[in-house]
């Protein structure tokens, strides 16, 4: 697993925690049920405040990706991965809405708006 | 406790030499005083150590580190006036080491060994010394205190002759024959003893009044 | 959450300096930065916490217990390391740790041997022999020794390299590891807490300026950047500090959305560090009045 904090971004870390372990259990890349290291521990290795993971997790514990068990630690949800998906689906079609809204209030075509979407997709 | 006694002598190892070369010093320079040298020596070596002790906590500071440990302020004072026993037990040690040396390799001065009536008589200015002049450390630490010393020594040397010009006036001096009379039908272990007591009584009422001010003390 | 150390309104005051109801508190199993300018009133709040200054008011609970009620209580259960050595400077370190250890009911040889292995530090030499990075290391490792569930640090980094600082930023996150252990440290070298540091509580001029999670701190507090036309009277309330050029303005605000509400998009807003907050607080008024 790899997760990579950048100091300069403008997203507060602890979301860039979410979204990378997001990433990789969306992705397969943590299998359901593998342990995540502790709090305290990936604060330790990541220079960061004990507090930034501990809301990291419980955001995505919030949000259904993951389990703590006291005592024991944090691990992957067993989760049902189309579910998760569809939950991402989700989002995605909300945010693609937005854009849409967006782009309606200032008359641009459905065309124009698949245009840019294809030139963005290849550039993000 | 034991271990503030221990840790007072520890850091004084090397001044411990020093005492034991200003004892050969003054048998040496006191030979010709009759009576003074083992009182002196001692008194004088312990008078030594306690002020080096307290040297060493200032230049360190160290009762910034002592007050935050686990330690109560009462142990640190008590420790303090302790220590003054086990310093004359040095003292003694070093000034008997120093006498026996000299007359064994037969060095020709004249040396005066150490009798219980001297220890006593040191015992009882060493703690009048103290009593004196802790409180004063403890007031106004180790520093400022040394400028009390010249005043305290010259004290030390006034009251004795204050004492003799007292007995040369007639209206006094029947009333201290009349003590010393007393007090030389007194066998030498009551004087001792008696010495001892008020020595004690005179030490402890002092830690008192130093406890009273290394509580209040800021650091 | 448990605090495993409470301030509650201290007030101290001496010729021309006091300390002016401060509080602050620290959950346990977090590491909260003490920071402020040289004579902001650092030392002076640890010294009291540690009752070598006694308070003219106010409360101090540690571990849930008054700091002098349970005083030996409490400092059996405290390490401490000041930015100065106040060991014995003619002992050899081993001597000095022999002094200090029978003072601590739960002090342990093995944990001893274990620092000062870590730390490289020849237990036969004299402390006055050691540099000022070796006697730092050599105090953490005595206030460690005895397994404390609270570090208190006076300035510990203060004069050190900046891999030593390092080392030592490292242990600190190390020892909270352990979730029943907390560590309050004051510094002036606020580049020190950037990184490890749970919480932070700010004091200036002897009063606490701001005492929250690092997080929240940095997350609301921000540095905007716009044209000198948009300041008045009125848009200048909203800055702790603003430092004016010929180019525009930049001025520290502890509420970006507020900012972003008031300026619309006429400016920009930077993120800060612990430092601009400290520099903007500490020299904001002097900014804003000498730009009047």
């Amino acid at each position: 697993m790899k997760i990579l904090i950048l100091n300069s971004s403008n997203e507060p870390i602890y979301q860039q925690i979410v979204h990378q372990l997001k990433e990789g259990i969306l992705k397969g890349r943590l299998a359901a049920g593998s342990a995540l290291p502790s709090i305290r521990g990936l604060a330790r290795e990541l220079h960061i405040s004990v507090i930034t993971t501990k809301r990291a997790y419980e955001e995505l514990e919030k949000e259904g990706f993951i389990e703590t068990v006291p005592g024991k630690g944090s691990f992957v949800a067993v989760q049902n991965r189309e579910l998760l998906r569809k939950k991402g689906l989700a989002i995605v079609e909300e945010k693609l809405a937005e854009a849409v809204s967006a782009g309606k209030s200032l008359d641009i075509s459905c065309e124009e708006l698949s245009k840019m979407l294809h030139q963005l997709y290849k550039e993000v | 406790m034991l271990n503030l006694i221990i840790k007072d002598i520890l850091v004084q190892k090397k001044s411990l030499l020093f005492a034991l070369g200003y004892c050969f010093f003054l048998v040496f320079v006191f030979q010709s005083l009759e009576g003074v040298t083992p009182v002196a020596a001692t008194t004088a070596m312990v008078y030594l150590l306690i002020q080096y002790s307290f040297a060493y906590e200032d230049k360190n500071k160290s009762d910034i580190m002592l007050n935050s440990l686990p330690i109560s302020r009462k142990e640190i004072v008590l420790a303090k006036y302790l220590s003054i026993f086990v310093y004359i037990g040095l003292a003694v040690l070093a000034y008997m080491v120093a006498t026996l040396l000299v007359s064994a390799i037969k060095i020709p001065i004249r040396v005066e060994f150490l009798s219980l009536q001297g220890i006593t008589i040191s015992l009882v200015l060493v703690s009048l010394m103290s009593s004196i002049y802790l409180p004063i450390i403890f007031r106004i630490g180790y520093l400022r205190a040394k400028m009390f010393n010249m005043i305290l020594f010259l004290l030390f040397f006034c009251i004795p002759m204050g004492l003799a010009s007292l007995y040369k006036n007639p209206k006094y001096s029947t009333a201290i024959d009349d003590i010393i009379r007393e007090l030389s039908s007194w066998s030498d272990w009551q004087i001792a003893s008696m010495l001892a007591v008020i020595a004690l009584l005179i030490l402890s009422f002092s830690y008192s009044i130093s406890l009273n001010i290394y509580r209040n003390r800021e650091f | 959450m448990e605090n495993i150390l409470e301030v509650k309104k201290l007030r101290k005051s001496f010729k021309n300096f006091a300390l002016d109801d401060i509080s602050f508190t620290l959950p346990k199993g977090y590491i909260m930065g003490f920071i402020g300018p040289n004579g902001a009133g650092k030392s002076t709040t640890i010294k009291l916490i540690m009752n070598l200054l006694k308070k003219e008011s106010g409360h101090i609970n540690i571990f849930g217990m008054d700091h002098i009620r349970h005083e030996r209580e409490i400092k059996n259960r405290i390490g401490f390391v000041y930015d100065e050595n106040h060991f014995y400077e003619e002992l050899t370190l081993r001597e000095m740790k022999c002094i200090i250890a029978p003072f601590y009911k739960s002090w342990c040889d093995k944990l001893f041997d274990k620092y000062m292995k870590i730390f490289k530090l020849p237990a036969n030499k004299k402390i006055k022999e050691l540099s000022k990075g070796m006697k730092m290391k050599y105090s953490l490792a005595v206030a460690l020794s005895h397994d404390p569930e609270l570090l208190i640090m006076d300035e510990p980094t203060s004069g050190l390299d900046p891999i030593v600082r390092s080392e030592l930023l490292d242990i600190l996150s190390d020892l909270i590891q352990d979730e029943n252990k907390s560590v309050f440290f004051s510094t002036h070298i606020t580049s020190d807490l950037d990184k490890v540091a749970d919480y932070v509580t700010f004091i200036h001029d002897g009063s606490i300026i701001l005492s929250a999670t690092k997080d929240d701190i940095l997350d609301n507090y921000g540095i905007v950047k716009g044209g000198t036309d948009l300041l008045n009277d009125h848009t200048q309330k909203a800055f702790i500090g603003i430092r004016k050029n010929i180019f525009g303005f930049e001025g520290l605000v502890d509420d970006r959305v507020k900012a972003r509400n008031l300026f619309k998009d006429n400016i920009i807003i930077d993120k800060p560090n612990l430092e601009d907050i400290m520099l903007y607080t500490v020299r904001g008024n002097q900014y804003a009045q000498s730009n009047h």
